[in-house]
C-alpha cells in the first residue's frame, strides 16, 4: 500500500473533478514513452519502451492512461477516452488494456464510437477504452495506444 | 546461474530521414475517465497534459544538376555548373557552402565562385548574389550556380577538373547521423542531425578538351548538270578515340536527294542502314552517319547530291 501511494505522488500532478458529494480519491495519470527498436542478440529486431528526451517527425509515442482508485469502494463501468493528438497518426491495433476491456475507435471526432476493424484505412481521430472489469480500492489499472509524429 | 545477456542496442533513427511536423510544435495528450462508484454516482475525470515539442531535423540535400560534365575547351573563359541544394528537414536552416579545390586546378583555373539562383529564374544574372552561405525554409530548394573562370591557356585532353562542394548545417551538421545540439534549433528547439549528419557534399567536375570539332556544310551549284553538291566537313583535332558520334542531315524542302550519291571519304556509300557509315532515310528525307569509333585526330568529308523537285 506504501509503495503503491508513493508511486501515485511521485506521477506529480493529481487530477480530480469535485463533485456535489465531494472529490473521489481516483486519479487519472497520462504518462508518454518512445518506441525504439533495436537488435537483440540473436539479429532480431525488437521494441522497447523509454523515456522521451526528445521528438522528431517519425518517432512513435506510446501514451498510457493510468487509473488509480484510493477509495474503499471499486469503479465501475469505466470509460477511458482520449483525442489522438494533433500532427499525429494512430497506429493501428495499438490500443491496449492492463485488464479485460473493449476497444473503440472513431474516425468522426467523436460522435460515434465501432471496433477497429470496422474503419478500414480511415483516419482514427479518437480511442475509448471500456473496461470489463472493475478496479477494486487501492488498485489500478491502465490503458494505452501508440501514435507516429507526421 | 548466472545468465550474461549481450544486447546490442542499436536505435533506430528511422524518424532522422523525414520531413514532417515543422520543429516547435507542441504536442499534447491527455484522457478522460468516465466512472461509477458505490451506489452508482457517476464521475469524471481528466488527466493531466503531457506534451512534446518537436525537434528540428537537419537535412538537407546537394545536387549536382548537369546532366554531364561541362566540356571545357582551349580559350574558353567562362563555364557554369549547376547544383541544387534542398532543405528537407523541418525546420528553417542555415546552411554554408564551400568549395575544396585541388591545387592542381590551379594551373586552369583563375577563379571560381558560388552565386545563388536569388531572383528563381533559373539563369545567373546580375540579381543573382555570390554565395557563402544561405537561409532554407523547411522543403525549399535553391538552385546554386558554380562558375569558373578559366585561364586563356587551358589545355589538357580528356581530364577531369575535379571540385568538392560541400554544404554544412550552421545549427549542428557533426556529419554523424542523431548527434543531438540542444538548443540550436529554431526558437531554441533542439536540434538533431538526419540521415546525411546535417552535411551533405557533391563531386563535380568539368571535363577538359583540346579543341572544339569544327563542322561545315557547304552546297555548291552546278547549273549545267542541274544539281547541287552538298559537303559535310567534320575536323576533330585530339589524341583519343570517339565514340558513337552520329551526324544527321534533313534535306530542304524542293530539293530530293538523288539515292546512291553519298560518298563518305570520297568512297560511296549505300542508302541502306547496314554496315557503312551512311544511310538515308526516305520516309524523313534525312542522312544519318553512324561513326561508332572515330580515332583522332580525324577528318571526315562526306558529299552528296540533291536535285530540284519535278513538279
Amino acid at each position: 500500500m506504501k509503495k503503491f501511494l508513493s508511486f501515485v505522488v511521485a506521477l506529480g500532478v493529481v487530477f480530480t473533478i469535485a463533485t456535489a458529494g465531494g472529490s473521489p480519491k481516483v486519479t487519472l495519470v497520462s504518462k508518454q514513452y518512445k518506441q525504439v527498436k533495436y537488435v537483440d542478440r540473436y539479429g532480431r529486431i525488437r521494441s522497447k519502451l523509454k523515456d522521451i528526451d526528445r521528438v522528431v517527425p517519425g518517432d512513435t509515442i506510446v501514451y498510457k492512461n493510468i487509473v488509480s482508485n484510493f477509495e474503499n469502494k471499486p469503479l465501475k463501468n469505466l470509460v477511458l477516452n482520449n483525442k489522438i493528438p494533433k500532427h499525429t497518426t494512430y497506429i493501428k491495433h495499438s490500443g491496449k488494456c492492463s485488464s479485460k476491456c473493449r476497444i473503440l475507435v472513431s474516425v468522426n471526432g467523436g460522435r460515434t464510437f465501432v471496433p477497429e476493424n470496422k474503419v478500414g484505412n480511415r483516419k482514427v481521430t479518437n480511442v475509448r477504452w471500456i473496461l470489463l472489469a472493475s478496479v477494486n480500492p487501492n488498485s489500478e489499472a491502465y490503458v494505452s495506444y501508440a501514435t507516429k509524429i507526421k | 546461474m548466472k545468465v550474461i545477456v549481450f544486447l546490442v542496442l542499436l536505435t533506430f533513427s528511422v524518424v532522422l530521414e523525414a520531413k514532417g511536423v515543422k520543429a516547435g510544435t507542441v504536442i499534447t495528450n491527455q484522457a478522460t475517465l468516465d466512472f461509477s462508484m458505490g451506489d452508482g454516482a457517476s464521475f469524471s475525470i481528466k488527466s493531466n497534459e503531457v506534451k512534446n515539442i518537436v525537434s528540428q531535423v537537419l537535412n538537407f540535400v546537394l545536387e549536382w544538376q548537369n546532366s554531364k560534365p561541362v566540356e571545357i575547351y582551349k580559350g574558353a573563359k567562362q563555364k557554369i555548373l549547376n547544383l541544387s541544394l534542398k532543405n528537407e528537414g523541418n525546420g528553417k536552416d542555415n546552411i554554408s557552402i564551400d568549395l575544396a579545390k585541388d591545387s592542381s586546378l590551379d594551373a586552369f583555373v583563375e577563379s571560381m565562385q558560388l552565386y545563388a539562383d536569388t531572383n528563381k529564374n533559373g539563369v545567373l544574372d546580375k540579381e543573382d548574389s555570390v554565395l557563402s552561405s544561405l537561409f532554407l525554409e523547411a522543403d525549399q530548394e535553391m538552385d546554386i550556380f558554380l562558375v569558373t573562370s578559366m585561364k586563356d591557356d587551358v589545355y589538357s585532353q580528356s581530364s577531369h577538373l575535379d571540385i568538392k562542394v560541400s554544404a554544412k548545417s550552421n545549427l549542428g551538421g557533426s556529419g554523424e547521423k542523431g548527434t543531438v545540439h540542444v538548443g540550436k534549433g529554431v526558437d531554441g528547439v533542439d536540434a538533431v542531425d538526419g540521415i546525411s549528419g546535417g552535411v551533405s557534399s557533391k563531386d563535380v567536375y568539368y571535363e577538359l578538351r583540346s579543341q572544339k570539332p569544327t563542322f561545315k556544310k557547304s552546297v555548291e551549284y552546278f547549273k549545267d548538270r542541274g544539281y547541287y553538291l552538298v559537303t559535310l566537313e567534320l575536323d576533330i583535332k585530339g589524341n583519343t578515340t570517339l565514340k558513337n558520334l552520329v551526324l544527321t542531315d534533313r534535306m530542304p524542302l524542293g530539293l530530293r536527294y538523288r539515292k546512291n550519291s553519298i560518298k563518305f571519304n570520297k568512297k560511296y556509300q549505300s542508302d541502306k542502314k547496314d554496315s557503312d557509315f551512311a544511310s538515308f532515310d526516305f520516309r524523313v528525307n534525312r542522312l544519318t552517319l553512324n561513326l561508332a569509333q572515330l580515332k583522332l585526330p580525324n577528318k571526315v568529308m562526306v558529299t552528296y547530291i540533291l536535285d530540284k523537285e519535278v513538279r
